[in-house]
């Protein structure tokens, strides 16, 4: 079964890169552009991974990351934080926010795809371990 | 300060009232002494007015009723003796200074017939005296040892009859007990004198310390902060003009206290606008950093994906070009990483991640990164590190982020054909430590700039921005660093000749060297993965 990711980013730019090469990599790709579509997707689609980005304007990615922590339907999901933001304190707060992972910007796209595969073998294992 | 007070107060009371003691004791003994003295006088000029006055009844007496009338005689001697209680005896004798009478014979009674040879004077003086034709005042003692005088008073000396002498004899008795009448009355008024001027002394005392005490209360007060109190001192002397003085001081004390809180108060606002300002430039660098590091994302992205053929195939050519564009990334994205990394270090605190480590591969490695810099000018980079030196104590990636920066720094103000020296060696004193430099033979800095090139965004003039590039953050990340490493970079510099970076690090001791090096020299390998 195809994984799913949600990727959630503000910049056009930078969602459609991610789609792209996410899908080519062969994973399913839903894409939200701000917040509010990120929870509303994440309600709908039950997406195994979700790539959030911080600094978005009104809802930012702290916030969208308490709210789906919260939601019973979404509290399980992985996030991985994907920011330009590269300083310790943040890297800190997303980790104790409940973030699996946290990659800076500009990332090598070898690297941000190594992470993601590294995220599901580990929840393979983990998924597998407690079923 | 209470007792020291109190001190003062009674040195004062003590040294008005001795000096008060001092002189009625000195008057009461003069007194006495000077009214003694006269009182001697008084008894021996009454004794010699009376022997004066009454000689001539009681010789004629003598000579008339001493025989025939005794009853008389006897009557007239006591009658006459009454009149002065200082004379206790009446001798008469006879010009050879023989006792003819004696008026103690006048207690007795009966009149004792007379020896038949009157008995002589025992003393020669007294025989003398008895002899002379005038009047003769003789000092003696009586067989108790007080003092006595007696005047001899001659008769008849011109021959008109027997020449007899009237010996008086004086006690001075009355002069003790009036003497001791006089002490006492003298001693007690100046007791009494005493005790007043005492008494005066003490308030006396009292009013002098009293604006004293005003004076110490007030300027306690003052010290603790008070300044509204004033001194209220009308003693119409130097006290109350110090007090004015005093006054005037807490006024101008209150004053500058007052300017001076406001200025504090100032500085404070002062201090916490910069320190907004300060927060704020930092989160603009923050944020200006995230805006460059979102489009760099997407660029590097395509970038990479094209170069992976992901988009289809491209040309020897297009793959040439887009290695530039990947490789200019590369340097851009440092940049943005350094402006970040400087922001970052402003607000927090470094967090170092201190080991040991050889300097000799940091330095190797260091002069890999910056080949391509030194060969676009075709500098020579010299390396002088002491093979003895032991491992430093540092962290590896930011001294390593220092050095690089000293070197880029050296690179950009050095015209071609100079060079640049690295050097490493042990530095003398107490603890082991390192002394590492990086000298150029650049342009140099002037004197008037080498305390401000360690700030942020200078260089040394604007110019030099254009010319050299750069956004003048380099030797600023350098002093951060370093100060975290609680070490300080020193700098020397001459026009014209050249610039030398110099600092001081730990090192481990020369045993421990050993095990540090093998794993050290992974680091590199990490260096490029991450």
């Amino acid at each position: 079964m195809k994984r799913k990711i949600l990727v959630v980013d503000d910049e056009d730019d930078i969602l459609h890169f991610l789609e792209l090469v996410l899908k080519e990599k062969g994973y399913d790709v839903v894409t939200a552009s701000n917040g509010h579509e990120a929870l509303t997707t994440a309600q709908i689609e039950k997406p195994d991974l979700v790539l959030l980005d911080i600094m978005m304007p009104q809802m930012d990615g702290w916030e969208v990351l308490k709210l789906l922590r919260v939601d019973d339907e979404t509290a399980h999901i992985p996030v991985a934080m994907l920011s330009a933001r590269t300083e310790a304190k943040d890297r800190v707060q997303g980790l104790q926010e409940g973030a699996i992972d946290y990659i800076c910007k500009p990332f090598a796209l070898q690297e941000l795809l190594g992470k993601i595969e590294t995220i599901f073998s580990q929840l393979g294992e983990r998924g597998q371990a407690t079923r | 300060m209470v007792l020291r007070l109190h001190s003062l107060k009674t040195r004062t009371a003590l040294a008005l009232s001795s000096v008060i003691v001092a002189i009625l004791v000195f008057n009461g003994v003069y007194m006495i002494l000077t009214k003694q003295e006269e009182l001697r006088k008084g008894i021996e000029q009454d004794a010699v007015s009376f022997a004066r006055l009454t000689r001539v009844p009681i010789a004629s007496a003598f000579l008339s009723f001493y025989q025939f009338d005794f009853k008389k005689f006897r009557e007239t001697v006591l009658d006459l003796l009454a009149m002065n209680r200082d004379v206790t005896k009446i001798l008469i004798v006879n010009e050879r200074g023989q006792l003819l009478f004696d008026s103690a014979e006048l207690q007795q009674v009966g009149r004792t017939p007379p020896p038949p040879t009157p008995p002589l004077l025992q003393e020669e003086e007294r025989r003398a005296a008895a002899s002379r034709r005038d009047d003769t005042v003789l000092h003696g003692r009586d067989p108790a040892g007080h003092a006595t005088l007696e005047v001899f008073a001659p008769y008849n000396q011109d021959g008109s009859g027997p020449p007899l002498s009237v010996v008086y004899q004086v006690s001075y008795g009355r002069l003790k007990s009036d003497t001791r009448h006089l002490v006492w009355a003298t001693g007690g008024l100046t007791l009494v004198s005493i005790g007043i001027s005492l008494l005066v002394a003490v308030a006396l005392a009292t009013r002098i310390t009293k604006p004293l005490k005003e004076l110490t209360a007030g300027a306690r007060e003052i010290a603790q902060g008070h300044f509204d109190r004033r001194l209220d001192i009308r003693s119409n002397d130097e006290l109350q003009i110090l007090a004015e003085s005093f006054n005037d001081m807490t006024q101008q004390l209150k004053h500058n206290v007052e300017q001076l809180e406001e200025s504090n108060k100032k500085l404070g606002s002062v201090n916490e606008e910069l320190k907004e300002l300060d927060r704020m430039k930092s989160d603009l660098l923050a944020n200006v950093s995230h805006e460059l590091r979102t489009p760099l994302t997407a660029i590097k992205g395509y970038t990479d994906y094209i170069l992976e053929r992901k988009l289809g195939a491209i040309t020897d050519k297009q793959e040439k070009g887009l290695i530039v564009v990947q490789r200019n990334l590369e340097r851009l994205s440092k940049s943005i990483n350094a402006l970040l990394d400087f922001s970052r270090m402003d607000v927090g605190r470094i967090v170092l991640n201190i080991q040991p480590f050889p300097l000799g591969p940091l330095v190797d490695q260091i002069h890999t990164t910056v080949k391509s810099e030194l060969d676009k000018k075709g500098l020579p980079l010299q390396t002088q590190i002491d093979p003895e030196l032991p491992s430093v104590i540092g962290d590896r990636e930011k001294l390593s982020a220092v050095l690089e920066n000293l070197v880029i720094n050296a690179i950009k103000f050095t015209p071609e054909g100079g060079h640049i020296t690295i050097s490493a060696a042990r530095a003398p004193g107490a603890r082991p430590g390192a002394e590492i430099t990086v000298a150029d033979t650049g342009i140099g800095i002037p004197p008037d700039q080498l305390a401000r090139i360690f700030n942020r965004f200078h260089q040394v003039d604007t110019s030099s921005t254009r010319r050299f590039g750069g956004v003048g953050l380099g030797l600023a990340i350098v002093k951060s660093i370093l100060e975290a490493h609680d070490s300080t970079i020193e700098v020397e510099s001459q026009e014209g000749k050249g610039t030398v970076f110099r600092f001081r690090l730990p090192v481990v001791d020369r045993a421990e060297a050993a095990p540090t090096t093998a794993r050290a020299d992974d680091r590199p390998e990490d260096e490029l993965v991450s």
